[in-house]
């Protein structure tokens, strides 16, 4: 058991050098010489050197590489090329909007995809199932900007149920907070729902098929307590692993979802930085993702491991 | 090496082929399953109007000559017209035209690569698996979307720039996949026999182990060309798509979500083409699978 | 046009306006209401109140409070010479808390703001400039000399405060040849050779508190002397104003009404427009032209101060002949722009010139499309193409449709174009470097001052230019002009020449005026009235109801 823990742990080492090596070169691959772009035409080269030496591009690439993990180990993330402000003081107005937009939005997941898609997945060919693919096409088939715009028409514009824009911070005003995060959750949840669905669906159907069930069944447990204890129970791990790798689908929703209902986050912070060619934002903005990312994939290995023995065996 | 049973003789041509040969077989069950039957249709009708698009139009899909903008469906122009007074009939069919041929061309040359990639990592296996295993796995932590907009905000806004995107980032998942199919299939009987009888490692990979590994992988391709049409449209939102005045799909629709209070006919026609796409796709992803498998059971 | 350009020639002479002024500050103590009736008496002049959409309310009287919602898309940019600098991502902060000193009321006689005497010497080679006494910043620091003088020095050598960026106002500044500091308030300018335009210079350079412009160039205060105090800024979401209690002059007019001023950016103008339309929003100064058209009476447009305009790269193989420009001015179907793309808010026109302007010409206002003219133009110069020609645009919306008509347009007479579309920021950097091959879309403003201030001020009048213009008669015409009053019938006389070459051997297409439709909400009352110089709104005479 431990030395499955500490197998996936060393394991995740070279999968972050490797990750942090491919983000420190996106900004090396710019064509073109990023301190030129910078600096402007009118800039004289002395002043164009002098912007080199200040974002270290005149040393060795190692050597920049090593001094930029090293800032980052002492939790310097630098500071933006366009308003000279501080990316962790960004990323501190940027995280907690799009983590409250990521939580609403998994929940709304939670709570409509499994459901209809055990059902699904106990019945198949049946209407539910039918229902199941329709919801799915009614959600993946509409692009997500559409979805959201439609949504803020008929719930903000004509009925003006819901505002249009902006994020309330729950810790300021919980009940308006989370009326501004309704539109976008459900926007962002529903594709995730109908993934999910799917998924469970397909797993709960290949359990449903198994012995286990048989004897279940034998043994005079009632359908649902079959199904839930049973079925569920044994697809749940194939469901956590989907759920940690939708969060990279999550991010890249939340880079729409965010613009479109005018909230601050991490997805507009990022998409703004990319296009206004501020490399330092990007860079540091893309390891901590990054950095996300493998310890939640690491976190759902291990669960996995937890959950089903046969898998620490192997 | 043929041997015969006369107990099992074949009515016809067709049930021969359909019982023995895979690809045969799997149609012949892809098509009995009313999911796979009904993708199949519909992305066939879409792939020919997008194919016999210049045949099925009678304007020019980026010419301003209707007599008015924002008119509704017509006989003229069924799909109504745009803000510049163009045919949105031919420039939803040209534009799925366009959807089609970048994600399919993106998605099958980054399945292509990260299958092989990914076979010849679980073949190998050892160091050489575990290095690039750990690659992939760093690539996969990028949100496909993010890297897909780093790359055309870096290369320029075009479709030829949206498809490297979409293929760059299609190879991690692919290669993942095909190296785990390769892991399972690896130490199979099958496998052993064919190394004892002499057989060389591409023969034996592509030969025996592909046909069994095939099924998930088509599935995740059928899901990726979906994707790979999403996150064009993201793209297109974002304002990096193709170039004006060409069409896609989802540059249509984001046009088109300006509009939406004038002119119901603008998104309703190209949303529904990339509905119908998607809708295609996801029943075929399904249905593909189901039809495989029992004939890459059968073979182990 | 009233327009007495007497302080231009060097004396001043007072305008009943200034004795209006005059006797209210000397403490008549008129009521706010009286004061906005005596404005009302100017209208007919008002060089900004161009469009014929007055709010609802004729002459109620201005209600205190409340705080007004703005939106824009871009998020600001305050780290490349900002004040000094005007970007188009900055509508607020140029307006708000900053102020020149002095301004373009109505008309183009300059009205002093912050300064109490502006006195040109005779033959206009030097400028005496007393300021104001007991005027203040936003955070309390007196207005003096150095303050003021800074700006002109930051102009002249940003390195030197460590700014990278480039100025409109270069030309201008770099005509200063001294500046010598007389008193706290004093200074006396010595230009290098007699120039007969500086006051537009001076209506155009903000004074802001030089000992705190550091944290200008960072984005955390603004210290300027304008009606509404710079609060915060979040960057990419919220910019927040408050209302400057000791306006300098608050007696004079009774504004500012609002408490305070908030704007939020908006990463998209759809999301923006259905923010405005369920009532979260009280004024967007860019609006989706479909939203503004929906809601005309609530929409205000300033009278154009330049040019929407295409221009033309002349060292491109096909657009070396002059025959082929003027086949391509003529090509572009005006009507068509105003009518469809800007819902019919502006009116066609061919030249840069507001009609206050001495080089303005009526025949200039006429469409001049005539695609049967331009094929035949092209047939004389014997037009062959072996490649489109490059059309740069930016992404958004609105220029990717312009950008769109316009090929179409081109393509009608025989001329085919390859779009090219950038990101804002792209784009920018390609004019700035001067680097577009072929045809391009943008914008340009200051045509509306003296015609020589738009020659050395605006971007692609400049020389050298982006489209490498360097016609011998544009050179002289140029030269010719800077020994010319602005107003005189020699200068006139340039200016017919210059609206020769402006159509016959062009280098822009006019396409549109550059200005739109900005919109308002219902409780917005006293928005629509605009000063000449700087090109801003009178935001101290707007209240909410």
């Amino acid at each position: 058991m431990i030395s499955y823990i500490i197998g996936r742990l060393l394991q995740a080492v070279p999968v972050l050098a490797l990750a942090s090596i491919a983000v420190f070169s996106v900004l090396r691959l710019i064509p073109g010489d990023p301190a030129d772009i910078i600096a402007g035409e009118d800039a004289t080269p002395a002043e164009v050197e002098v912007l080199r030496e200040q974002l270290g591009l005149s040393d060795p690439i190692p050597v920049q590489y090593v001094r930029w993990i090293g800032e980052l180990a002492r939790g310097d993330l630098g500071v933006s090329l366009r308003t000279g402000v501080p990316v962790t003081e960004l990323l501190e107005l940027s995280l907690p909007p799009t983590l409250e937009l990521a939580a609403a939005s998994y929940v709304i997941a939670l709570v409509i995809g499994i459901p209809l898609g055990t059902i699904a997945g106990v019945k198949p060919r049946s209407l539910w199932d039918w229902g199941l693919s329709l919801f799915t096409v009614g959600t993946l088939g509409v692009p997500s900007f559409l979805l959201g715009v439609l949504l803020l028409w008929l719930f903000a514009v004509t009925l003006g149920w819901l505002p249009a824009s902006g994020r309330v911070s729950p810790l300021n005003d919980p009940v308006d907070s989370m009326r501004h995060l309704a539109l976008p959750a459900i926007a962002l949840g529903t594709g995730l729902a109908a993934v999910l669905a799917r998924y469970t669906r397909t797993t709960v159907q290949a359990a449903m098929g198994q012995d286990y069930i048989r004897t279940a069944r034998a043994k005079g447990l009632k359908d649902y307590q079959v199904v839930v204890r049973h079925a569920l129970r044994n697809s749940l791990i194939p469901i956590v692993t989907i759920v940690a790798l939708q969060l990279g689908n999550i991010m890249a929703g939340a880079v729409v979802i965010e613009r479109v209902f005018t909230r601050p986050g991490l997805g507009r912070l990022v998409v703004d930085a990319i296009l206004n060619r501020d490399y330092i934002i990007v860079q540091s903005t893309l390891i901590i993702l990054v950095v996300i990312f493998i310890m939640v994939n690491l976190a759902a290995d291990l669960a996995y491991g937890l959950l089903d023995p046969r898998v620490r065996r192997r | 090496m043929s041997v015969s049973f006369p107990e099992l003789t074949y009515t016809s041509r067709r049930e021969r082929l359909v019982r023995e040969s895979m690809f045969w077989g799997s149609l012949d069950r892809l098509v009995r399953n009313p999911q796979g039957l009904l993708g199949l249709v519909i992305l066939g009708l879409l792939v020919g109007a997008a194919i016999f698009a210049p045949l099925l139009t009678w304007h020019e899909p980026n010419i301003q000559n209707a007599s008015a903008r924002f008119m509704p469906p017509s006989l003229e122009h069924p799909f109504g017209t745009d803000e510049l007074r163009r045919d949105l009939y031919s420039r939803t069919l040209f534009g799925l035209r366009v959807s089609l041929a970048l994600s399919l061309t993106s998605v099958t040359i980054g399945s292509t690569i990260g299958i092989m990639f990914g076979f010849f990592a679980g073949y190998v296996g050892g160091w050489v698996d575990a290095v690039m295993m750990r690659l992939i796995d760093a690539l996969l932590a990028f949100p496909g979307l993010l890297s897909a907009l780093a790359i055309v905000t870096i290369l320029g806004p075009s479709i030829r720039n949206v498809a490297i995107a979409i293929a760059f980032f299609s190879v991690p998942s692919f290669a993942r996949l095909s190296r785990a199919q390769m892991l399972a299939e690896r130490n199979k009987d099958y496998v052993a026999s064919a190394q004892a009888l002499g057989a060389g490692p591409v023969r034996i990979v592509f030969r025996h182990i592909a046909p069994n590994a095939i099924a998930p992988l088509l599935t995740q391709v059928a899901l990726f060309i979906a994707s790979a049409v999403s996150v064009s449209a993201a793209l297109s939102f974002l304002g990096l798509g193709e170039r004006a005045p060409d069409a896609s799909l989802g540059g249509l629709i984001n046009t088109a979500k300006s509009n939406l209070q004038k002119a119901w006919w603008y998104p309703t026609f190209p949303g529904l083409a990339l509905a119908l796409l998607l809708l295609s796709l996801n029943l075929l992803a399904d249905a593909v699978n189901d039809a495989i498998n029992p004939f890459a059971r059968r073979r182990a | 046009m009233k327009n007495d350009m007497s302080i231009i020639q060097g004396k001043r002479t007072p305008s009943r306006r200034d004795f209006i002024r005059g006797a209210s500050v000397a403490g008549i103590g008129a009521a706010a209401a009286g004061l906005v009736g005596c404005g009302d008496d100017d209208d007919a002049e008002n060089g900004g109140d161009g469009s014929a959409s007055p709010t609802t309310a004729a002459t109620q009287a201005p209600k205190q409070g409340g705080v007004l919602r703005g939106a824009q898309t871009a998020d600001l940019n305050m780290s490349t010479g900002y004040p000094f600098v005007a970007l188009a991502e900055n509508p607020f902060i140029n307006a708000l808390p900053i102020e020149p000193i002095i301004q373009y009321t109505d008309s183009l006689t300059p009205t002093l703001n912050l300064a109490e005497r502006f006195e040109f010497n005779t033959d206009r080679s030097s400028l005496v400039v007393k300021l104001k006494p007991g005027l203040t910043f936003h955070n309390g620091a007196p207005v003096t000399a150095d303050d003021f003088v800074f700006g002109i020095n930051l102009i002249q050598k940003p390195a030197d405060f460590g700014i990278k960026g480039t100025f409109q106002l270069s030309a201008f500044a770099n005509a200063v040849k001294e500046s010598k500091v007389l008193s706290a308030t004093e200074v006396q300018f010595t230009f290098d050779k007699p120039r007969v335009n500086m006051a537009d210079f001076f209506a155009q350079l903000p004074v802001v508190h030089k000992a705190s412009y550091e944290e200008t160039k960072t984005g955390k205060a603004i210290n300027g002397t304008g009606p509404f105090v710079f609060k915060k800024w979040t960057p990419g979401q919220i910019l927040t104003f408050e209302k400057n209690p000791n306006w300098h002059r608050k007696a004079d007019s009774g504004g500012p009404y609002l408490d305070g001023i908030e704007v939020r950016f908006f990463g998209d103008q759809d999301a923006m427009g259905l923010a405005y339309q369920s009532g979260e929003l009280d004024l967007l100064l860019g609006p989706p032209a479909a939203l503004a058209a929906q809601n005309r009476k609530l929409t205000h447009v300033p009278v154009k101060t330049g040019l929407e305009y295409m221009g033309m790269n002349v060292t491109h193989p096909d657009l070396v002949d002059a025959r082929v420009r003027k086949a391509i001015f003529m090509a572009v179907d005006r009507p068509r722009i105003i009518k469809e793309l800007g819902e019919d808010f502006g009116k066609v026109t061919c030249q840069p010139w507001p009609s206050t302007s001495p080089a303005f010409d009526p025949k200039l206002e006429d469409p001049l499309y005539n695609p049967a003219e331009s094929k035949k133009l092209l047939a004389q110069a014997g037009w062959k193409q072996t490649e489109p020609i490059p059309f740069d645009h930016r992404t958004t919306a609105a220029y990717v449709a312009e950008a769109s008509l316009i090929q179409q347009n081109l393509k009608d007479i025989g001329i085919e174009t390859k779009l090219i579309p950038s990101d804002p920021t792209a784009f920018l950097a390609i004019l700035r470097d001067r680097k577009f091959k072929g045809l391009w879309v943008t914008s340009h403003a200051f045509a509306h001052m003296a015609p020589l201030t738009n020659f050395q001020q605006t971007l692609p009048y400049q020389q050298p230019n982006m489209s490498y213009y360097e016609s011998p008669t544009y050179l002289d015409i140029r030269a010719q002009l800077e020994k010319l009053d602005p107003l005189s019938d020699a200068a006139k006389a340039q200016y017919k020449r210059f609206n020769e070459i402006w159509v016959e051997d062009p280098w822009l297409v006019p396409l549109q005026p550059n200005t739109g439709p900005q919109l308002v909400s219902e409780r917005v009352r006293g928005f629509g009235k605009y000063l000449v110089t700087p090109g801003i709104a009178k935001y101290w005479e707007v209240w909410l109801a």
